[in-house]
């Protein structure tokens, strides 16, 4: 078991003899947790992140992980919040459903409307890019990408998707459900931090990564009931009543 | 989203003008698919492209794909600095065959 500043590094079997040096290790788990996955051969893998762990088989492919969970659905649930958490700086948080039905605690509403079609995520589209300039005459482009990667995803996974639009003079937070099948725990990790992973032919497997990229803040919540997301992007400062 | 395509030969010149993203998509993959058959060389000029996102990415990819697959060179000119931006974020700027 390795530790460093908290957080504890490790795995179990075959496939940790050949592992890099402990700095590179935490680096990689520090920046990306990809990385960590491309070095290692295939075999049983262990991530321990402040007393939670992760648990999984890497199968020596970059951005391949397979997982799996303890006895207990909601310990496991609970441990990739907090390892999905603190691996992005805090920037990521898993949570339950009903946290994410509601309005966001800050922001005016100013835009919603269904985006579960292609038609309509492409009037929520232009509708976005109307408010952008409404808003502020420096270019927002970053805002605008990362509003096309929920729309996208929206469209993609099922025909009830809404998107809303919250702000204040700091920033926007965006908000974006769909009723898919959710994505699978095991499968997150790579979905949200894994670039190229998907599980959609079609899909680049971009989409996740780049809004994680971008959003100061994001809350996900993911399951049966589908998938909600709620992003915060900071930004100049934006002409909101 | 506006495509022009200009034929010289089994040269072929692709300008798009607008944004490329999710809501084009589909049109635009069948619009320049339709020219790989009479091609040997595409340019795609992007000079006009203000936006861009993974799904434009993905039928950029998947054009150079499909044209490598038959064996028709694609070059992709004219992008915009704020473009490069968006593709170095999403992670594809080595995989695209950009001029500069």
């Amino acid at each position: 078991m390795f530790v460093w500043d908290g957080i504890h590094l490790g795995s179990e079997g075959a496939g940790f003899e050949d592992s890099p040096p402990v700095p590179e290790l935490v680096t990689a788990v520090a920046g990306k947790l990809s990385t960590i996955l491309a070095t290692r051969a295939p075999g049983p893998i262990r991530i321990m992140v402040a007393g939670f762990c992760l648990h999984g088989h890497a199968l020596g492919k970059a951005g391949t992980l397979i997982c799996g969970f303890p006895p207990s659905q909601a310990a496991a649930i609970r441990s990739y919040a907090r390892g999905l958490c603190l691996l992005t700086g805090g920037r990521i948080r898993l949570v339950p459903h009903k946290m994410l039905l509601g309005r966001p605690k800050s922001g005016k509403l100013l835009l919603q409307g269904p985006a579960g079609t292609l038609h309509e995520a492409s009037q929520r589209m232009a509708e976005f890019r109307g408010l952008l300039r409404e808003l502020s005459s420096t270019r927002m482009g970053w805002q605008e990408l990362a509003f096309a990667e929920l729309a996208a995803n929206t469209v993609r996974y099922g025909l009830r998707g809404r998107m809303a639009v919250y702000g204040d003079h700091t920033g926007l937070s965006i908000w974006a459900r769909d009723d898919g099948p959710g994505i699978p725990l095991h499968l997150l990790p790579s979905c949200l931090l894994v670039t190229g992973y998907t599980t959609n032919q079609k899909s680049l497997g971009a989409g996740f990564p780049t809004i994680v990229r971008l959003a100061n803040a994001m809350s996900l919540a993911t399951g049966e009931e589908g998938t909600i997301v709620l992003i915060r992007l900071n930004s100049v400062p934006l002409e909101v009543e | 989203m506006d495509v022009n395509i200009q034929q010289d030969g089994s040269s072929v010149v692709i300008s798009v003008e607008g944004d490329l993203d999710f809501t084009v998509r589909e049109g635009f993959e069948s619009e320049v698919r339709r020219i790989l058959s009479r091609a040997t060389d595409i340019v795609l000029d992007l000079g006009r492209v203000r936006f861009i996102d993974s799904s434009g990415v993905a039928s950029l990819l998947s054009l150079c794909e499909d044209a490598d697959a038959v064996g028709v060179k694609v070059r992709i000119r004219h992008v915009d600095r704020e473009l490069v931006e968006i593709l170095d974020l999403i992670g594809v700027t080595g995989v695209l065959p950009l001029e500069e």
